[in-house]
């Protein structure tokens, strides 16, 4: 194990312990160090003793805080009573109202609807960051962690900082306890950044099962062609009932073969939402009237002082970012140029 | 997203969460989409708990295939360079299908157990069947607890394991393959998937007719691993007929392996050499002693027969005929494992075999005693006149007619196996002696004569704490010239800098005397090994010894070689249960000797085979292969 993994595992053991009631006497520089547990925190890491040592190599007898053995487990059971949803608010953001109106001309492109802008006012909005853990389990198996950070009032996807960063950040004193409506939003974004990070290993076990398959098929198809010759000069020629009977026989465990081969490379990806950290944040609103043919809808626009950009809108149809905003016809529903152009001929 | 991902379907709206979208790779894997539900309870305020929560989910990433986690919190193997090099061989290069093909005695079990337990901390695999010789599933079972830390389940010789629930419901199983493949369960056993198979001597599976080969065929698996030191024992097509398990296909059909591999006339002699050798390069590790530069020096066992007197002469006696008087019938006794000395029950002998069926016992009040009891009483005999005082209490303590034999054995003091033990101390040459006892009794028995003669030394058994273990090693090491073992003492600490080993009495099981061995007779010796083994005359371990060590020469072989031979016995039961059969057929001493003298003829033949076929693979396969 690296030092720097040690480092890492020695400082969440350690604060892990503590957030659990434990006292923990490990000095970062020390090999090992000891911990005294409550009897609920023991438990959980299936230990009898309340004075437990610690170390990152095995010790004899004591907590092995290591990548391998049952760290990972009983540290995810001790987790388990600690909150995974973080409610903070952002204060004291300077919010600039002047040439707020060019700025929306300058970033959006109204691609087939009139747009009226009304008067920019104050409000504050939550942006929602989840983070996920996303696992495709295939013949092989990718993993990542990522997190994507959404606008909870319009769902788009939008770019801010890492909010456990921000300097500005303060506890909610009223948090909300409805659960977040982004859920499904981000869900749908967090399926778009799997298939792009995991593109390479899609493409790997493409090639891997293509091969498979070929061995496989050139494997059968030798062993049906072999059935069919002569055995050798001055021999009768094969039993043509024999030669059928070879030939189901291959064709079958071929396809038993093969569909065991594409059981064992389908992809199951598993999304596991980790942690949500809802921010509170004061920003600016532009409400635009949208005009498509005979339909209106009131839109509205964010500027994120986090990033000091507009939030773009959000597909109706493939839940993409956008700048270059189309509208459905009836219900003014904004739309990426893919879907527009997608929808176009039927409409 | 990548080119190379398309929707099958056309755009639809926004997908609720949870639902599958119907996405397939180029290639046309499907790719389902499941999303766990979103963390529920109360918000904080505080970043802290959050990023706990990061950090974890970060660290279970740092799981790339350069650091290997198998590694890590492992107690008492002793992992070597070439096993490590081939655990990152078959995770990055052979995609968990690979035939391990190291020379016996380079460590397949241990390197199979590193991946098994690689793949298990990756996720890489969950659903785990190993399949082994009947004669090595309760070694398997002890080193995967021990020395992995990985519990596996055992199928019960009931009905419940003849039915695919058992399969499907226990997550890691281990048995023999002729359990395995019993016409009873057979079925149930392929109707469940796996994701990793491991087949230890798999060269049982080198015939595509037999139900070993047909079995491991029909298994649903993903990854599979075979380990077999000698893959072709008769002929090339063996070796075909492995590697069509793991890869149909890879060495074309049959007759196109022949043709170009197999000499017309001589079916073991390869034609195209270096190219099969490619091929196998691509399936399988054979790692072999030049290779890895492993030699040991010369081992020496000495068996030292003491002639029992007097009181204990007749307690070995009256024993006996108790014993004989209070077995069960085989067939009543044949569901009652016996036990080792660890307590730890074993396997029982035959699967489906029906055991031989011989003259009841006479009649007692008492219930007779069954397998498990009697292994224990007679090996308790063989190890000292205390321990069979004990062992007599606990099993037999409420009989009347145990009475006499428990006070006879409290009475006796010194055995003729202390004589001969204390004198080999005072021959001791002024080397340090590792004294091996399996019965507490006898270990405390062998305290209390060791301090009457003044001689110092260190215990090392079970009941010692970690710290306590730690000190006696080193004490042993540093000034004292005898340490006292128990079964498992000294598994995984390196010993080497003694080299003489006493058996103060004899495990029935061959692989576990090769264990102690073992303890001393490995990498970093440097000097010739000495064993001296004591036994009573005319005792079951005397029979066993003289088997092992006249018949196959067994304290000379090369460590490993000892599995391999007793994987090659008919029957495929277990060594010690063999011996406990012999014991409970016989009805006198003339009896279990022509028994013996039969279950010697077996081991020949065992040794036979192993030899033949040691010499056909190492002319196969070369010194160097990799």
């Amino acid at each position: 194990m690296t030092i720097p993994v040690q480092e890492r595992l020695h400082d969440f053991a350690a604060t892990l312990l503590e957030r659990r009631g434990a006292l923990v006497e490990w000095p970062a520089s020390d090999r090992a160090g000891t911990a005294m547990l409550p009897p609920e925190v023991a438990a959980a890491v299936g230990t009898a003793e309340d004075v437990v040592s610690l170390a990152c190599d095995a010790p004899g007898g004591g907590l092995a805080v290591n990548l391998a053995g049952d760290f990972l487990e009983w540290s995810g059971r001790l987790l388990g009573g600690l909150p995974q949803i973080g409610a903070f608010r952002v204060r004291d953001l300077y919010l600039k109202r002047k040439e707020l109106h060019e700025g929306i001309e300058r970033t959006f492109t109204w691609l087939n609807a009139k747009v009226k802008l009304r008067e920019a006012r104050e409000t504050t909005i939550e942006y929602h960051t989840w983070w996920f853990h996303a696992a495709i389990n295939s013949e092989d198996r990718w993993e990542s962690c990522f997190s994507l950070s959404l606008n909870a009032a319009s769902g788009v996807a939008v770019e801010i900082p890492d909010p456990l960063d921000l300097w500005e950040l303060q506890a909610n004193p009223h948090p909300s306890a409805e659960s977040p409506a982004s859920y499904s939003w981000a869900v749908a974004a967090a399926r778009r950044r799997v298939l792009r990070l995991a593109g390479a290993f899609c493409d790997r076990m493409d090639g891997r099962l293509q091969r498979d398959r070929k061995r496989l098929r050139d494997y059968y198809q030798a062993l049906v062609r072999e059935s069919e010759k002569k055995k050798a000069r001055g021999h009768a020629p094969p039993d043509p009932e024999k030669i059928e009977a070879t030939k189901r026989a291959v064709g079958l465990e071929l396809r038993r073969k093969l569909a065991e081969l594409d059981e064992r490379y389908a992809m199951e990806a598993v999304l596991r939402p980790v942690v949500l950290v809802r921010t509170k944040t004061p920003v600016l609103a532009v409400d635009v009237s949208v005009f498509r043919k005979q339909a209106h809808k009131m839109h509205t626009v964010y500027w994120n002082p986090l990033v000091k950009q507009f939030d773009p809108f959000r597909c109706s149809v493939c839940g993409e970012s956008t700048f270059a905003v189309a509208f459905s016809n009836e219900e003014v529903e904004p739309l990426c140029q893919g879907c527009n152009s997608i929808r176009r001929p039927s409409s | 997203m990548t080119a190379h991902i398309v929707e099958a379907a056309a755009i639809s709206s926004p997908s609720h969460p949870g639902e599958e979208a119907p996405l397939r790779t180029a290639a046309g894997i499907p790719i389902s989409f499941r999303a766990l539900p979103p963390p529920e309870g109360s918000s904080t305020g505080d970043v802290g708990p959050l990023r706990l929560h990061l950090e974890y989910w970060q660290l279970r990433l740092l799981r790339d295939f350069d650091q290997l986690l198998c590694l890590e919190g492992l107690t008492g193997v002793e992992h070597l360079p070439h096993q490590i090099e081939t655990v990152r061989k078959v995770l990055r290069r052979f995609r968990g299908r690979v035939l391990l093909a190291d020379e016996v005695g380079l460590g397949k079990t241990i390197e199979a157990c590193l991946l098994l337990r690689e793949y298990l901390l990756r996720r890489l695999a969950q659903r785990v069947l190993i399949l082994v010789p009947t004669a090595l599933v309760s070694q398997w079972r002890e080193e995967l607890a021990t020395k992995f830390h990985l519990d596996f389940s055992t199928p019960p010789r009931t009905g419940v394991a003849d039915g695919p629930d058992y399969w499907r419901n226990n997550d890691r199983v281990l048995t023999s393959m002729a359990f395995a493949k019993s016409r009873k369960r057979v079925e149930a056993v392929t109707e469940v998937p796996w994701d990793l198979v491991i087949v230890d001597e798999a060269h049982h599976c080198k015939n595509r007719a037999t139900q070993n080969w047909r079995l491991v065929n029909a298994l649903k698996r993903r990854h599979l691993f075979l380990l077999s030191a000698t893959p072709v024992q008769n002929n090339l097509l063996e070796l075909y007929n492995l590697l069509t398990l793991l890869e149909p296909g890879h060495l074309k059909t049959e007759s196109d392996f022949k043709r170009q591999y197999v000499r017309r006339g001589n079916p073991r002699d390869p034609r195209n050499r270096e190219r099969l050798r490619s091929l196998l390069g691509e399936v399988m590790v054979r790692n072999t002693r030049s290779l890895v530069q492993m030699d040991l020096p010369a081992r020496y066992a000495q068996t030292i027969l003491a002639q029992p007197q007097g009181e204990e002469a007749a307690l070995y006696g009256l024993l006996d005929d108790y014993l004989r008087r209070r077995r069960a019938p085989l067939a009543e006794v044949g569901g009652v494992h016996p036990v080792n000395a660890n307590g730890h029950e074993e396997e029982t002998a035959a699967d489906d075999e029906d055991d031989a069926v011989f003259s009841p016992p006479e009649k007692t009040a008492l219930e007779p005693l069954g397998r498990r009891q009697l292994s224990s009483l007679l090996l308790a005999a063989g190890s000292h006149a205390g321990a069979l005082a004990q062992s007599l209490e606990n099993v037999a303590g409420n009989d009347p007619a145990a009475r006499p034999l428990i006070d006879r054995a409290r009475r006796i003091d010194r055995t003729a196996k202390d004589e001969h033990f204390l004198q080999l101390l005072r021959q001791g040459r002024g080397e340090k002696m590792l004294v091996f006892a399996t019965f507490r009794r006898t270990l405390e028995h062998l305290q209390q004569l060791l301090r009457k003669e003044g001689v110092a030394f260190a215990t090392y058994s079970g009941t010692e704490s970690e710290r306590e273990k730690d000190a006696a090693v080193a004490a042993f090491r540093e000034q004292l010239p005898v340490m006292l073992c128990s079964e498992t003492g000294g598994e995984g600490r390196n010993l080497q800098f003694a080299n003489t080993l006493v058996n103060f009495d004899l495990p029935w099981n061959p692989m576990r005397i090769e264990q102690r061995v073992g303890r001393i007779h490995r990498i970093g010796q440097t000097r010739d090994v000495f064993i001296f083994n004591l036994c009573t005359a005319g005792s079951l371990e005397a029979r066993i010894l003289a088997l092992l060590d006249e018949k196959i020469r067994m304290f000379e072989l090369v460590v490993g070689e000892v599995g391999s031979i007793l994987g090659n016995l008919q029957g495929g039961e277990e060594f010690e249960s063999l011996v406990l059969d012999l014991w409970l057929r016989s009805h006198d001493d003339r009896d279990l000797e022509q028994s013996f003298d039969s279950l010697g003829q077996s081991l020949l033949s065992a040794q036979e085979e192993y030899l033949r076929t040691k010499r056909l693979d190492e002319a196969l396969f070369g010194e160097e292969f990799q």
